[in-house]
């Protein structure tokens, strides 16, 4: 009895314990001297690997819900024979919930675990602590510019993903069904909003990327140093970040739009 | 290789800025980001039906302006509007009313024209400045009354919204008055 009561309190104080782990590792990685100039290589190099090549995937994942997302309203608003606001329930769908929402997920599968399996592999291999040998910091060489890069990157993947599924939406009401390009464009343009919409869509993005990169980079940072510690890291950063994005898109929804 | 990967991340960079600026321009109306230079006015009613802020302001269907916020005052619906700056000769006794675009669509405000510079003894409006309403009325009473709106002015020429229950609750009384007469 007293043992499970233990046991209990023990993965209580080790579940709190992480939290203080990654957050002191996120202040290692970016509070101190910046070094702008020394780290503008690493920084181009994981925009590189978190940004450019993430981008096939937005693309088209942005295109094909765009598209069939079009398709299911249409087929919808020509019972009301509203067809007409077509443009707008596309484009307000995309940019209030499934652009950030969609691309955060897809940026936490393809990007978020590479990451983790990077940072996991160099943990196994000893790269960290062979770092730290030579007096350089892993976490300011290793974490800070991937966080930076993921930082930045979800943002901008969701703009393009959002731009994207737009003209997907466009293609399929305006080019197949033949809604009138001027009603499609010009009900998006009266019911979108800047301040509303817009800049809601970006805020939660990037509350999105800090929380994908960071789960991702702990994860990978904090991982057992063998091949099944990698694995399950790498599962459970696209299992928590996934869960996190959506808990938060909750929250950050309600806080916005009540 | 790091020349190509500088070459790549130019590329997303590019493209991102581009798509956010098509989110800017193209899918958000620019206009609406562009903050036109507004006057305020003021507009008491006995009922705002269903009014939300940023509920367009139309004269002739035309968008002159937007709701800013709907409060109450004395128990009273006050309604704060934001008039393109463009638009500002328009006649203080104008009058204001509350219509529904389509059947089943949003509400508005319709503002029919007035006549300008009538003889001020015919206008509806009674206390016409904002700071005559802490004071008594009948004090206001004999300043003037401006020949257009103007930041601050308080229009009380309103029709209250048509609320379609109590249309149908008129509609079932009086027929149902006219059944007794004929009896």
């Amino acid at each position: 009895m007293l043992n499970i009561l233990a046991r209990i309190g023990q993965s209580g104080i080790n579940f709190i314990a992480l939290f203080g782990q990654a957050g002191i590792m996120l202040f290692g990685a970016l509070v101190g001297k910046p070094e702008f100039k020394k780290q503008f290589p690493l920084w181009v190099k994981q925009f590189y690997f978190v940004g450019v090549q993430s981008l096939t995937i937005i693309v088209v994942s942005g295109l094909f819900i765009g598209m069939v997302l079009a398709l299911q309203g249409y087929f919808i608003l020509t019972t009301f024979s509203a067809e007409a606001s077509l443009g707008m329930l596309v484009a307000l769908a995309l940019l209030r919930e499934l652009g950030p929402v969609v691309a955060g997920l897809l940026f936490a599968g393809r990007a978020g675990s590479a990451l983790t399996a990077e940072i996991g592999l160099m943990k196994a291999t000893e790269q960290l602590s062979s770092m730290e040998m030579m007096a350089v910091d892993p976490l300011r060489r290793i974490i800070a510019p991937r966080f930076w890069a993921g930082f930045f990157c979800l943002p901008f993947l969701t703009a393009i993903f959002i731009a994207v599924g737009i003209l997907g939406g466009a293609l399929v009401g305006v080019d197949w069904k033949g809604i009138d390009s001027g009603f499609f464009w010009s009900s998006i343009q009266n019911n979108v909003d800047w301040w509303h919409d817009t800049v809601n869509c970006f805020i939660k993005s990037f509350a999105f990327s800090i929380a994908a990169t960071w789960i991702a980079l702990f994860n990978g940072y904090n991982s057992l140093p063998t091949s099944e510690g990698i694995s399950k890291a790498t599962t459970s950063t696209v299992v928590y970040s996934s869960l996190v994005i959506l808990g938060l898109d909750f929250i950050l929804t309600s806080l916005m739009f009540s | 290789m790091s020349r190509k990967i500088e070459i790549m991340v130019g590329f997303f960079m590019i493209i991102a800025i581009c798509s956010i600026l098509f989110l800017c321009f193209r899918v958000t109306d620019v206009s609406t980001f562009s903050q036109n230079s507004t006057y305020r006015v003021y507009a008491i009613f006995d009922n705002v039906g269903g009014l939300k802020a940023r509920s367009p302001i139309k004269i002739g269907g035309v968008v002159i302006g937007r709701i800013a916020n709907i409060t109450l005052k004395n128990y009273k619906p006050y309604v704060t509007m934001d008039i393109d700056a463009n638009y500002d000769r328009i006649p203080s006794n104008s009058s204001l009313s509350i219509k529904t675009s389509g059947l089943l669509g949003e509400q508005f405000i319709a503002i029919s024209l007035g006549i300008a510079k009538s003889s001020e003894n015919e206008l509806d409006i009674e206390d016409a400045q904002d700071r005559g309403i802490n004071e008594d009325p009948s004090v206001n009473f004999e300043e003037k009354i401006p020949d257009y709106f103007e930041e601050g002015f308080v229009i009380h020429n309103t029709s209250p919204a048509m609320v379609i229950e109590d249309l149908i609750g008129q509609f079932l009384f009086s027929s149902g008055n006219a059944k007794d007469k004929k009896a």
